[in-house]
């Protein structure tokens, strides 16, 4: 067994973690999530000579006071689990605001590296980093980067390393004599308790508690030594506060670690000009104050457009492919139930979903470059006030709009919202933007009954449409059910930067393998089950009933006619056929029949279901099953009004179950699970019950 | 002066931040707290939000509601150096854009 050095990756957001996670060479990354929260959670596992490194990648945090759910992760981990070295990552570009929170983690005491990522920057710049100076004045090691270029990122896995062997820990940060004599005399009252024996741990619980720190304070709560630590406590917030005439010591520790991190920046940063401003000039275009609204509108436009006109390209040779393969397997194949399953059943379904996935992945690429280029945090301080006015703020438009993308990570996006009110409006309101897996059902009913319009309008029509309808159910919800004001707004704006094109790659690629997984696994299997259920019970009265009619029939036509309604016979009184029935009075009053209310139903697993069943339902009896064949079929068998109202139930209704069940797994109090399970189903039928009788 | 009566382009420096403690705790480490230079670089339409530099490095967003209770402090025009509360001088880079 080798040994294993733990370690935890800790850096504010946007100072380029992930990239540099990507750029260690030979690492196996493992996504998962953190104990009891759906929080992402990273690991790198790496194999040396000596030592297994497992280094936990934590997700970003501004600094130990933590404000969101998010940070509140990222917290916990580092005052509760056990690891062995901290890997700090910082920004080159702000370095003395990244040195205040790791002056936050010295304080610990841990072995620590400092790793300076985005040197590139900084030297393009004219600039120089002085790492001896930082090495020497924080005692701990610090490694020069580039995720960008590579540079300076594979010196980490030795450094840890050699860290490990050494027995030497960070230099202790040494605050104003007055704030380290309280320090010392808290640390000594701590370690009365068995809990703060370690010297170091109990100066760190100290200065925590100096810092007005809520969540170690709850730790000494419930200890003996409690009372004595709160009148100490207690006196000394007093005093120094009137010794440094400042209204909280929160703001003493504050303006220590500014200064300390002010002068190490002044020490270690040589920068000869300030950057003329490239993002600035892109500012000063895109979050103008009267042009930024309408170009976010147009972005969004054209995505749409994208989404549409250039996923249709590859579309019919998708579905094509599909089509070949399922006639030629229907001739290769012996006759018989297993031909059935595979032919009608499960490549039919199969392939009407994976017909869509250029249209989904161009939708995820676009959502991807907006987030990654810093875009996004610029749209969500142009939408601030806007957000305002329907009781939401700024930070929430971030969530909703990688709603669009899909609503899993979306509901996990909403943990950077600190207020718990805000948090659940905005997960309550984001089924209605209408997310990627959706999109197949749209694109499908669009072409089917709109393709005379431009159909890549109607595409946005329908994904604004659900837009505004969250937000005014927003905003329902916070005067009726969440009395009180929204959050602060505040937010980084990190500078434009261009991700690389081989982390976009990446993305799409690993995108593309769930989705064709979930198609090959998912939905083939649902598509199984609504193949039988809509192949069975056999009914051989009925089918000899029509042989004898089919025989007897004199043309072609007439003969090809009796086939058609035999097979629909047959489906009627199918199991599926049965349930069809049992639920149509539901969908009766919209127009819909049995084939499409058990699609709407079976959608509830997954949005993609409704076209794979749609596919296997509407295919059984014709010669060819997906592709064009389905959206005919689709023209043929439902009326315009109906295939509106089945555009809004689509948009409006429960997403899937994984998403569902991520908003449970978020929202712990009952009613609100109660509540968002019901809700979004009444509304859906109740538009789509209007839309029906108005037109 | 407040930090939302700065006009667009005007830099100043933080005097107080009198907000409650969490969100105080908030701004502080995203980089505003008392002693930093900070310059208005825009509003949106209506000066619901703001988006300001701070200590010519990094910028955030926040609205009118807050900034209201951010005390500053102008600081002239021109190029050349420019006090730093907290100790050192610094550069005035911020005179190039934002
Ligand atoms: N120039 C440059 N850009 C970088 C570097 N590392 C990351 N980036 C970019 O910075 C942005 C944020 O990086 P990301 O890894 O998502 O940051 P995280 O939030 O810390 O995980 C991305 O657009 C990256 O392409 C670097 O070393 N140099």
């Amino acid at each position: 067994m080798l040994k294993t050095i733990k370690v935890a990756i800790v850096g504010q957001p946007n100072v380029g973690k992930s990239s540099l996670i990507n750029a260690i060479s030979n690492a196996k990354l493992h996504v998962g999530n953190f104990s009891g929260v759906t929080v992402e959670k990273k690991e790198v596992f790496l194999k040396t000579d000596l030592y297994d490194i497992d280094m936990t990648d934590l997700p970003g945090i501004y600094s130990l006071n933590a404000y969101t759910p998010e940070e509140q992760v990222a917290k916990n981990f580092l005052i509760n689990e056990d690891f062995d070295i901290i890997l700090n990552v910082v920004d080159a570009n702000t370095l003395s605001r990244n040195l205040i929170f790791s002056l936050q983690l010295m304080d610990m005491h841990k072995k620590m590296i400092l790793v300076v990522n985005m040197v590139d920057e900084i030297e393009s710049k004219g600039g120089k980093i002085d790492k001896d100076a930082l090495e020497s004045l924080l005692g701990i090691p610090v490694i020069l980067t580039s995720a960008k270029e590579h540079k300076g990122v594979d010196e980490i896995s030795t450094q840890i390393i050699k860290l490990k062997k050494e027995d030497k820990k960070a230099n202790k940060i040494y605050y104003d004599e007055r704030v380290e004599q309280r320090i010392e005399k808290l640390a000594k009252t701590l370690q009365k308790s068995p809990h703060f024996r370690d010297d170091d741990y109990a100066r760190f619980i100290a200065i925590r508690l100096l810092d007005r720190d809520e969540q170690v304070y709850k730790i000494i709560h419930d200890l003996p030594i409690f009372i004595e630590v709160h009148s100490m406590l207690e006196k000394m917030y007093k005093n120094l506060e009137l010794e440094f005439d400042e209204d909280s010591t929160t703001d003493i520790l504050s303006n220590e670690r500014a200064a300390i991190a002010y002068n190490l920046q002044m020490e270690a940063l040589n920068l000869k000009d300030e950057d003329e401003g490239m993002s600035e000039k892109i500012d000063n275009i895109l979050i103008h104050p009267i042009l930024g609204l309408p170009i976010f509108l147009f972005f969004m436009w054209a995505l749409f457009q994208l989404t549409f006109e250039l996923g249709n390209i590859p579309m019919n040779f998708i579905g094509e492919m599909f089509t070949q393969t399922q006639n030629f397997l229907a001739d290769f194949l012996p006759k018989g139930m297993f031909n059935s399953l595979l032919t009608d059943g499960v490549l039919p379904a199969v392939g009407a979903v994976v017909m869509f996935l250029p249209n989904i992945l161009i939708l995820f690429f676009g959502l991807n470059l907006l987030e990654q280029t810093g875009y996004m945090s610029r749209a969500a301080y142009l939408m601030d006030g806007f957000m305002k006015r329907f009781g939401l703020q700024g930070k929430a438009f971030v969530p909703l709009v990688s709603g669009f993308g899909c609503t899993v990570p979306a509901y996990m996006a909403a943990r950077t919202l600190k207020n718990p009110k805000d948090r659940i409006i905005t997960m309550l309101v984001l089924g209605f933007m209408s997310c990627g897996a959706r999109l197949p059902i749209y694109v499908l009913i669009i072409a089917a009954f709109f393709a005379n319009h431009n159909p890549g309008n109607v595409l946005f029509a329908i994904y604004i449409g659900g837009a505004i309808l969250g937000l005014i159910v927003a905003k329902i919800l916070r005067t009726v059910l969440f009395k009180g004001e929204p959050e602060p707004f505040v937010m980084e704006m990190p500078p434009y930067r261009f991700p690389s094109s081989k982390a976009l790659f990446m993305d799409l690629w690993i995108k593309t393998k769930m989705f064709l997984k979930k198609a090959g696994t998912f939905i083939a299997f649902a598509s199984m089950i609504v193949w039988f259920l809509s192949a069975y019970p056999k009914n051989d009265m009925i089918t000899q009933n029509f042989q004898t009619k089919i025989e007897q029939a004199k043309s072609s036509k007439a003969k090809a006619a009796l086939k058609n309604e035999l097979n629909a016979k047959l489906l009627e009184n199918s199991y599926l056929g049965s349930v069809g029935k049992f639920i149509e009075p539901v969908f009766a009053p919209l127009g819909f029949d049995w084939r499409m209310s058990v699609s709407v139903v079976a959608g509830l697993a997954a949005k993609e279901v409704v076209v794979s069943t749609m596919g296997t339902l509407y295919a059984v009896g014709g010669e060819s099953g997906a592709s064009k064949g389905l959206i005919s079929k689709i023209r043929e068998n439902v009326d315009f009004k109906a295939a509106v109202a089945l555009l809004l139930i689509i948009m409006i209704y429960s997403p899937c179950l994984a998403a569902m069940s991520t908003f449970y797994a978020e929202i712990p109090q009952w009613a609100w699970r109660v509540f968002y399970t019901i809700y979004p189903n009444v509304v859906a039928w109740i538009f789509a019950y209007s839309a029906y009788k108005i037109l | 002066m407040k930090l939302s009566e700065l006009e667009k382009g005007q830099r100043a420096i933080v005097e107080s931040v009198d907000l409650e403690d969490d969100i105080k705790k908030r701004f502080s480490s995203m980089g505003l707290s008392r002693g930093i230079i900070l310059r208005v670089c825009r509003r949106t339409f209506g000066s619901d939000s703001l988006h300001v530099k701070l200590d010519c490095s990094s910028c955030i967003a926040l609205s009118k509601k807050e900034a209201k209770h951010i005390e500053v402090t102008p600081i002239g025009g021109g190029f050349g150096f420019c006090h730093r509360k907290g100790g050192g001088y610094k550069k005035d880079c911020c005179e190039f854009g934002c």
